[in-house]
C-alpha cells in the first residue's frame, strides 16, 4: 500500500490545531508545493536517516488563495508546519498534542493520541522549517541548523527537528539528542 | 479550572493572534496576545510543582505572549516572578533569561521611538571570538558595510541601471533609501538594519523602486547566494554581471571559520527562520559558483596559478592595478594587473586588511583573477 502525506482534516487528529490553523496549513502546503510540482507527487520520508517513499496530494491553489499566501517566507514556514506534523503522525504515530510560544515563534508538542491532556510531562518538541527552492543538501544543511539550535536553546528537553524541502521532495526528521 | 483549559483558551487566542498579525491587523493581533498571556499564566498557577517541564514550558510561554502582544513591563515582571520563585527547571530560567534580553532590547527600542517591522533585516554574527552581545568593532563594521553593498546593488538592478564596475553607487541611488543602523535584541552579537525613505519625495525619483520591492527582493537574493548560488540566484538575478557582484558581495558576508563562524540575515516581521545563512561552507560553495559565473580569461602554455597572500596596500582600478604586501619583514610589494574586472565594492573593504589574491603568473607579471578576505 502507497503511504500517504495527510494533509486533510488535520484538526481531526491533531489537538494543537484547530479547524483554522489546520485549513491555513494545508492551504499553504498546497501553494508551496504548487510552486514546483503537480499534484500527486512522490516524496521521501526520511527518519533519522531511513528513507521512504510518500505520496503526497493536494488541491492547486486559485488564485485567491495564492494572493492570501503572497508572503513566500509566511506560506513556507506555515506549509512545512503542515507537512511535517503530517510527517510525524505517518513516521512515529504521534500528533501535535500542545502549541507553547516562545520569543520569535511557538513550538509545537507532539506525543502519542492523548498525550498533552493534563501536562507536557510525557510530550516532545518539534521544531519545524521549511525550505523553499533549495536542493537536498540545502535541506540536510537546514536540518543540522535546526538540531543546532534545538541543543543551544533548549537544552533539556527533548526534541526532534523536522524539516520539509518543498522543491526536493524531501520531508527529514531527526531527534534532538539531550544535551 | 484546569491547565488544560485554560492552556487551550490560551492556545486557541494565539492561534487567532497569529492569523490576525498575518492578516497585518497589528492592534487585534496584541490584543489577542495579551488575552493569550492572561490565560496562559492562569495555566502555570494550575500546574502543581513536581511538573518541571509543564511549569517551565508553560511559564516560558505566558513571558513570551506578554512580549507579542506589546506589554514589555508586564512581560518583564511576570518573568522576574518566575525566576525570583527558584522552582524552575534550568532550561526554562535560561528561556526567561533570553526574553528578559529581548524585552529590554524592545523596551528600550519603544522608548526611543524605533518600532521594527516586516522588512527590517537583523543580522547576526557567530562562533570564533564573537561573544553574547559583543564582537570585534571592525569585523561588525564590515559586514554593515558588506549588507549596505549589497542593498545599493539591489535597488541598481531594480532600475535596470547599467551595471557599475567602478566608483560608488550614484548620489540619487544612495538617497532613494537610506539605511540606518539599530541596535537588535541580543543575539550571539546582532544588529538591526531598517531601509527609510527619505521624508520628501523628489520628482525625479517618480519610477524609484517600493520599499517592500527592495527588501524582498534583497532577502531574495542573499538567500539564493546563501543556499543555492547557481540555479537559485540565476533564476532571481538574470544578468551575469549582476550575479557576478552578488556573488563577491555575499562572500565577503561569509565566514572564513577564523574570527566568526556564521552569519544570519533575519526579516525582523518573522525572525524565528533565517532567511540566509553563511558558513564556512557558504564560501566554498559561493567560490565554485563565482568560478562559473566569472568569464574566462585567455592564457597562454606557460602560465602558471598562484595565490598571493598579504595585506590589500594599494587599489587602482581605473589603471588596472592593485598592490599586496606579503606578510614577511619586511614585506614585498607585489602589483598585480589586470585588476579591472574587480569590483569597487567587493575590493574597496579590503583596503590595509588580510587578502587571498588568486593569480595568474606570466613571466615577472603577476595577472588579477579574484581576490577574498582572509579574515
Amino acid at each position: 500500500m502507497v503511504t500517504r502525506l495527510n494533509l486533510q482534516a488535520m484538526h481531526e487528529r491533531h489537538r494543537a490545531l484547530t479547524l483554522h490553523v489546520a485549513g491555513g496549513y494545508q492551504e499553504a502546503a498546497g501553494v508551496c508545493l504548487s510552486r514546483h510540482h503537480m499534484p500527486p507527487v512522490e516524496i521521501t520520508l526520511s527518519d533519522d536517516g531511513v528513507e521512504s517513499p510518500a505520496e503526497v496530494t493536494w488541491v492547486p491553489p486559485d488564485p485567491r488563495t495564492r494572493g492570501a499566501w503572497a508572503n513566500a517566507t509566511d506560506a513556507t514556514a506555515a506549509g512545512a508546519y503542515g507537512c511535517v506534523i503530517a510527517g510525524v503522525e505517518e513516521l512515529r504515530q504521534f500528533v501535535a498534542v500542545r502549541r507553547a510560544e516562545t520569543g520569535t515563534g511557538a513550538d509545537y508538542y507532539v506525543g502519542p493520541p492523548g498525550a498533552g491532556e493534563s501536562d507536557l510531562e510525557d510530550c516532545i518538541r518539534l521544531e519545524v522549517s521549511g525550505v523553499d527552492a533549495g536542493d537536498h543538501r540545502e535541506v540536510a544543511r537546514r536540518v543540522l541548523q535546526k538540531v543546532q539550535q534545538a541543543r543551544e536553546g533548549k537544552s533539556s528537553l527533548p526534541a526532534l527537528a523536522g524539516v520539509m524541502g518543498f522543491s526536493a521532495r524531501l520531508l527529514v526528521l531527526q531527534d534532538v539528542e539531550e544535551a | 479550572m484546569s491547565w488544560d483549559l485554560y492552556h487551550s483558551r490560551s492556545e486557541r487566542l494565539a492561534a487567532e493572534a497569529e492569523a490576525a498579525r498575518r492578516a497585518g491587523d497589528r492592534g487585534r493581533a496584541e490584543s489577542l496576545y495579551q488575552e493569550a498571556a492572561i490565560a496562559e499564566a492562569e495555566a502555570f498557577d494550575q500546574l502543581p510543582s513536581n511538573k518541571q517541564r509543564s511549569r517551565g514550558i508553560t511559564a516560558v510561554s505566558a513571558v513570551a505572549l506578554w512580549y507579542k502582544g506589546g506589554e514589555y513591563v508586564t512581560a518583564e515582571r511576570l518573568a522576574y516572578r518566575y525566576l525570583s520563585s527558584g522552582q524552575l527547571s534550568s532550561f526554562a530560567e535560561a528561556q526567561l533569561r533570553e526574553l528578559l534580553n529581548v524585552l529590554w532590547s524592545a523596551h528600550a527600542a519603544q522608548n526611543a521611538g524605533v518600532r521594527f517591522v516586516p522588512g527590517d533585516v537583523f543580522v547576526s554574527v557567530k562562533g570564533g571570538q564573537v561573544i553574547y552581545g559583543g564582537a570585534p568593532l571592525d569585523l561588525i563594521v564590515r559586514k554593515v558595510e558588506g549588507i549596505q553593498a549589497v542593498l545599493l546593488r539591489t535597488i541598481e538592478m531594480l532600475l535596470a541601471r547599467p551595471f557599475r564596475r567602478h566608483g560608488a553607487a550614484g548620489q540619487d541611488i544612495q538617497s532613494m533609501f537610506r539605511p540606518w543602523l539599530f541596535q537588535a535584541p541580543a543575539g550571539s552579537y546582532q544588529f538591526a538594519i531598517r531601509v527609510q525613505e527619505p521624508a520628501q519625495r523628489e520628482l525625479w525619483e517618480a519610477n524609484r523602486p517600493e520599499l517592500g520591492t527592495v527588501t524582498s527582493t534583497f532577502f531574495k537574493v542573499l538567500r539564493a547566494t546563501a543556499s543555492d548560488p547557481e540555479t537559485e540566484l540565476q533564476a532571481i538575478v538574470p544578468d551575469r554581471e549582476y550575479r557576478e557582484a552578488f556573488l563577491g558581495l555575499s562572500r565577503n558576508l561569509a565566514p572564513t571559520g577564523k574570527t566568526f563562524e556564521r552569519l544570519e540575515v533575519r526579516d525582523a516581521g518573522t525572525p524565528a527562520e533565517p532567511i540566509a545563512s553563511f558558513a564556512v561552507e557558504t564560501r566554498r560553495q559561493i567560490n565554485a559558483a563565482l568560478r562559473k559565473v566569472k568569464p574566462r580569461q585567455p592564457t597562454i602554455v606557460t602560465d602558471e596559478e598562484a595565490t598571493v597572500f598579504g595585506i590589500l596596500r594599494a587599489v587602482h582600478l581605473d589603471q588596472d592595478w592593485l598592490e599586496v604586501a606579503t606578510a614577511e619583514m619586511p614585506p614585498t610589494h607585489i602589483r598585480i594587473d589586470e585588476a579591472s574586472e574587480a569590483l569597487d565594492d567587493v575590493v574597496g573593504p579590503m583596503v590595509n586588511r588580510r587578502v587571498l589574491v588568486s593569480v595568474v603568473r606570466r613571466g615577472p607579471r603577476h595577472l588579477y583573477r579574484d581576490i577574498e578576505l582572509d579574515e
